[in-house]
């Protein structure tokens, strides 16, 4: 069973347990949009700031890593709208010793949004092309359409 | 053309599918500080609006319409915007499912609209408390008004000022392809 069932089957949910068991997710995934651990740890913060407020009022229609996920992808444009373009050539601090690739997230930020939302859930969080498709509320080939797209601009990016 | 091979762009995907969040600990403290610092601000919400009804009560049962203007409009102010900044999260997580981008897009292209209706009704209580100021003067009850004025302008000032490009901003990365 998996840890989403488990959480839901309760009658109530422990907000440190959704935090812990869901937080490496939605870091992952807002490491993919902003292209910057700092960036990412931030929009983590806001988007459990926003699960906490609406957890009371889940209820169980879908499951909870997608049910957060959507509201990730909305606090990291939100987010991103906020923060001034800073170039796609802004990597960690510098002295910070780091297991990321910085060129791909360096490629990231250079990819139009959709596309990184797309790669974000689909080729970093594992979803299938329908749960993505039901995540970002558009048909299941447009998402396939945009990973192709948003593939073939990254290896560009990343070759050049 | 790209000559970066498939496997390779796997590779630093997969790298990035084992990033970890370096301080979860921190962020869960300040998530749980600003989590309580939100029930505070409802807290003392609840308590404006208990006094301005409370206010609304009084001056109705002294027959005073300028004092019962004044405590309604302050409680409706309060309430609005409480209700403003409690239903954020509660909308961020009510949009899901097949028409969710388009419902997204539409809340954003609605909320552009409030700045506008924001500054006409501040419009409308700048011209009810200079009224009210010309005819008692500068009674409790006035500041009352100017106060409640204040409010509504700052806000429709944020709106048009912040908010505004913001969300034209958010709208548009909505749109990027």
């Amino acid at each position: 069973m998996s840890t989403d069932v488990l959480i839901v089957d309760r009658s109530g949910l422990d907000p440190a347990e959704v935090f812990r068991d869901h937080s490496p997710a939605v870091y992952r995934l807002a490491l993919s949009l902003a292209g910057h651990p700092a960036d990412a740890e931030d929009i983590t913060q806001e988007v459990f700031l926003a699960v906490l407020k609406a957890l009371p009022g889940f209820r169980g229609e879908a499951r909870l890593s997608t049910w957060i996920y959507a509201i990730a992808l909305r606090v990291a444009t939100r987010w991103l709208a906020r923060r001034p373009r800073t170039g796609p050539e802004r990597a960690p601090d510098p002295g910070v010793k780091t297991e990321l690739p910085i060129d791909l997230l360096n490629a990231l930020r250079r990819l139009p949004l959709n596309a990184r939302m797309v790669i974000a859930l689909v080729a970093v969080q594992g979803l299938r092309h329908d749960e993505a498709a039901q995540v970002l509320g558009i048909p299941a080939g447009t998402v396939g359409s945009r990973l192709s797209n948003a593939r073939r601009l990254l290896r560009e990016y990343l070759s050049a | 053309m790209s000559d970066l091979r498939e496997d390779v762009l796997d590779q630093e995907l997969a790298r990035l599918q084992n990033a970890e969040l370096p301080d979860a600990a921190g962020v869960l403290r300040r998530v749980t500080s600003q989590a309580s610092r939100h029930r505070r601000i409802a807290t003392a919400s609840l308590v404006g609006v208990a006094v301005a009804v409370f206010g609304t009560v009084v001056f109705t049962l002294r027959g005073d319409p300028f004092g019962y203007l004044a405590l309604s409009g302050t409680a409706v102010v309060i309430v609005l915007m409480a209700w403003r900044h409690f239903r954020s999260a509660e909308r961020l997580a009510r949009l899901q499912g097949p028409a969710a981008l388009e419902a997204w897009r539409a809340e954003l292209t609605g909320d552009l609209r409030q700045g506008t209706q924001a500054l006409i009704i501040t419009g409308l209580f700048a011209g009810l408390t200079a009224f009210v100021v010309a005819r008692h003067g500068l009674m409790p009850k006035s500041m009352l008004y100017i106060g409640t004025s204040v409010v509504l302008l700052w806000y429709a000032l944020h709106q048009l000022l912040v908010r505004r490009p913001l969300l034209k901003r958010e709208l548009d990365l909505l749109d990027e392809h």
